[in-house]
């Protein structure tokens, strides 16, 4: 058996905790980066009676499609084309790229943490959202507009007259005049919204008022919950925004959440998930992030546990 | 975008063809980013390798880097607010 971890090489320290535990585990492991791929790794594959065979040779890995038991799908890199082509010629090679080196590697009947084309309709957060709701977990009121008048209405109708605003999807906002820029949940009330909401798709939804936050990861039916209490303004509004101020005590989940959050994998054919929960005053846990492929690696008292679960179930397709 | 999952319903427009490289108006979302004050995912390329061995990353002296105690909050903060998204990480090639 063969153990694929998709990944760029550098600055991926869940990747190297699930590559660190299966090694210990005498597993075999061939870490590769897509974004190698064309130029730098090589893929020969013939389609047969039991799907695609062949290898994919890299620079210091050389992976055979059908010893492939499980793949570890975390943060490739782009694919990196030759700087000769043409911008039009390198676009069509990018496609090109993804069609047959991604097509050959999903079409892989193994098991995936996650399968991309998964984790790209649970990365919908629209999607994300209403298949959360009919799986029975609770979403605050959520508004999606690109109409000014509608926002400034929904805002205006919250308790507080006050809404979280955030990016729907999952391009962040690059960078200007040489600063590069990041989107966090923002506090937003009806006079901040301008008549540029018009330019595209807004995401609003009720700010909660929590006493902190849970981030739940799930791996198959292994549910591992933080709360996360935030120690200044800026990860108040949204944790990431300063690491070095969160405090974490692991929890359990709420029976309802639990039920909710399997049927929600399932409804997304997802092994792994981590979600973030705002619980407020009442202990109501209010779902507002599905990560499909979000890192654990920040709680330090989930990070071994966690690891383990996940080299557990890449070990499930050693019995296949 | 993954680099390996399909473009999703609607197909993305190429390559922000119709958009001007400066603009003149912006999406309300957007005006409400912050800079990151962090050089994020550069601060430590100085410092690590890629081990083909052991296939994950090291410090200078050859330790792997999760298990560096002085770096260890930074390596999880730093490829948290990396991977959770909200910072850029498309390239000039992954225009579709």
């Amino acid at each position: 058996m063969t153990v694929l971890v998709l990944t760029r090489p550098l600055l991926d320290g869940v990747a190297d905790m699930v590559v660190t535990e299966l090694t210990a585990r005498g597993i075999s492991v061939c870490r590769m980066d897509p974004g190698d791929f064309p130029e730098t790794s090589t893929l020969t594959a013939e389609i047969g009676p039991g799907g695609w065979r062949g290898s994919w040779r890299g620079q210091h890995q050389d992976p055979v499609l059908e010893e492939i038991t499980a793949v570890y799908y975390r943060r490739p890199s782009p694919f990196r084309l030759h700087p000769g082509l043409s911008h039009d010629d390198a676009r069509w090679a990018s496609s090109e790229a993804r069609a047959g080196l991604g097509g050959i590697l999903t079409s892989l009947p193994c098991i995936w943490i996650n399968h991309p084309h998964h984790n790209a309709q649970a990365d919908f957060a629209p999607l994300a959202l209403a298949t959360a709701v009919r799986c029975g977990l609770r979403v605050p009121p959520t508004l999606i507009t690109n109409d000014p008048a509608e926002a400034r209405t929904f805002i205006s109708g919250l308790p507080g007259k006050t809404a979280a605003y955030k990016a729907l999807g999952t391009t962040g906002p690059g960078s200007r005049n040489g600063e590069q820029y990041a989107l966090w949940t923002t506090q937003v009330r009806a006079d901040d919204i301008t008549s540029d909401v018009a330019r595209t798709a807004h995401l609003f939804q009720q700010w909660i008022d929590k006493q902190y936050e849970v981030r739940l990861t799930a791996v198959n039916e292994q549910m591992f919950a933080a709360e996360i209490h935030a120690g200044s303004d800026a990860s108040r509004a949204d944790f990431r925004r300063d690491y070095d101020s969160l405090t974490f005590r692991e929890c359990g989940v709420p029976d309802a959440v639990r039920k909710g959050v399997r049927r929600l994998m399932e409804a997304f054919g997802l092994r792994y998930v981590a979600l973030d929960f705002l619980v407020n005053h009442q202990a109501a846990w209010h779902l507002v992030d599905i990560n499909p492929s979000g890192q654990y690696g920040f709680i330090p008292e989930l990070r071994d546990p966690i690891t383990r679960a996940l080299a557990d179930a890449l070990q499930e397709g050693e019995a296949r | 975008m993954s680099t390996l999952a399909p473009p999703m319903f609607p197909k993305p427009a190429p390559d922000a063809a119709t958009a001007s490289a400066t603009g003149t108006v912006r999406p309300f979302g957007v005006t409400l980013a912050l800079p990151v004050t962090r050089d994020v995912g550069t601060e430590w390329a100085n410092t690590l390798s890629y081990c083909p061995e052991r296939q994950l990353t090291v410090t200078a002296d050859g330790q792997p880097f999760i298990h560096a105690p002085s770096m260890k909050t930074q390596i999880t903060s730093t490829s948290q607010t990396v991977e959770d998204m909200q910072i850029a990480t498309d390239t000039e090639n992954d225009t579709d």
